[in-house]
């Protein structure tokens, strides 16, 4: 069964707020940013395994350790992202799209967010040396497990979002439905193009 | 789509000078992402589009962050845009968007003034 439901479709509030904290600010301050977030109608939270950013090995996690400390009670209130590719250890296979890191990061996401599911699992970069067939079927195996509800990725080309949609599409997988990007350094042959709402100003 | 760095790690925001260069204490000063920030943004093109967006946000009596993230907001494809904050106080401006929108004509002089960057392959 193929999932066609469009991330659009939930009303997000029209805005989201990336987590990157951990080294740009400390957690008293990541905690004012999320409560004035809540408080404003900010419903969408984004981050990654990876994060913070400009991190290395001995802080990867820390933003998801954060984020899920202040979401406890209150998961339900939001739409949660994070996303996995990034190297969480000094282990070969523990970074990029294999079918073993997925399956192993996204365990790692939700222990660190404290949650029994994520909303939004994207794939954070392109991984030249992992078949975008097998990633889209852990990804498959990740949504069939509860453990997100859909399934995205972060700066693909256009191109390469058609082809793993083809791909979804021809073994029946779960489709990538949420596109994130740059915007303004980016094009129009970027991943918004590949939208099928034929997009009247294209960035992103 | 959910776009991320809609004010382009800042330097949108107008808080940047060309001639001062990067600011301390911003993504393009970080000691480890801001290499990555500079070379995504800091550039003599974008630095002079940043310049030639002032008068307009300055016009429509919008921040300079406001007016991009509303811009951002414009456009259908968007569900929302990725904001990111390093203060609270900073996020005044995302939720400011959301709320006001975009004059049509300002909208339109906006788009016009940066269709370069929506041509060409993104490399950055």
């Amino acid at each position: 069964m193929r999932e066609r439901a469009s991330l659009a479709s939930i009303p997000v509030g029209r805005q989201a707020c990336t987590m990157t904290f951990g080294l740009q600010c400390d957690e008293p301050t990541s905690v004012a940013i999320l409560d004035r977030a809540a408080a404003g109608g900010i419903t969408f939270l984004d981050t990654s395994d990876v994060y913070p950013i400009g991190g290395n090995l001995s802080t990867v996690g820390r933003t998801e350790e954060i984020l899920g400390r202040w979401l406890a009670g209150r998961r339900h209130d939001f739409v949660v992202a994070t996303k996995c590719f990034g190297a969480m250890s000094a282990r070969p296979w523990d970074q990029g799209l294999s079918r073993k890191h997925i399956l192993d990061a996204i365990d790692g996401s939700l222990r660190r967010l404290a949650t029994d599911y994520v909303d939004v699992y994207q794939l954070h970069h392109p991984d030249p040396s992992t078949p975008i067939e097998e990633s889209l079927r852990a990804l498959d195996d990740v949504v069939r497990a509860g453990k997100a509800r859909y399934v995205g990725c972060s700066n693909y080309f256009a191109y390469q979002v058609a082809r793993a949609l083809g791909h979804s599409e021809r073994l029946g997988l779960v489709a990538l439905t949420v596109y994130s990007r740059a915007t303004t350094c980016s094009s129009a042959r970027s991943s918004a193009s590949s939208s099928r709402s034929a997009p009247r100003k294209v960035w992103a | 789509m959910i776009p991320y760095n809609p004010i382009a790690g800042g330097l949108l925001s107008g808080k940047h000078r060309p001639d001062a260069g990067p600011l301390a204490g911003t993504r393009f000063t970080h000691p480890t992402a801001g290499a990555r920030y500079r070379e995504r943004y800091w550039h003599e093109r974008e630095l002079a589009t940043v310049e030639a967006l002032r008068p307009l946000a300055a016009e429509a009596g919008r921040s300079m962050a406001q007016m991009a993230i509303a811009w951002v907001l414009e456009n259908p494809v968007v569900t929302a845009p990725i904001v990111g904050a390093s203060r609270p106080e900073q996020l005044d401006d995302a939720l400011a968007a959301a709320d006001k929108g975009l004059d049509a004509s300002l909208t339109t002089r906006l788009d016009d003034l940066t269709r370069e960057y929506r041509w060409g392959d993104d490399i950055r």
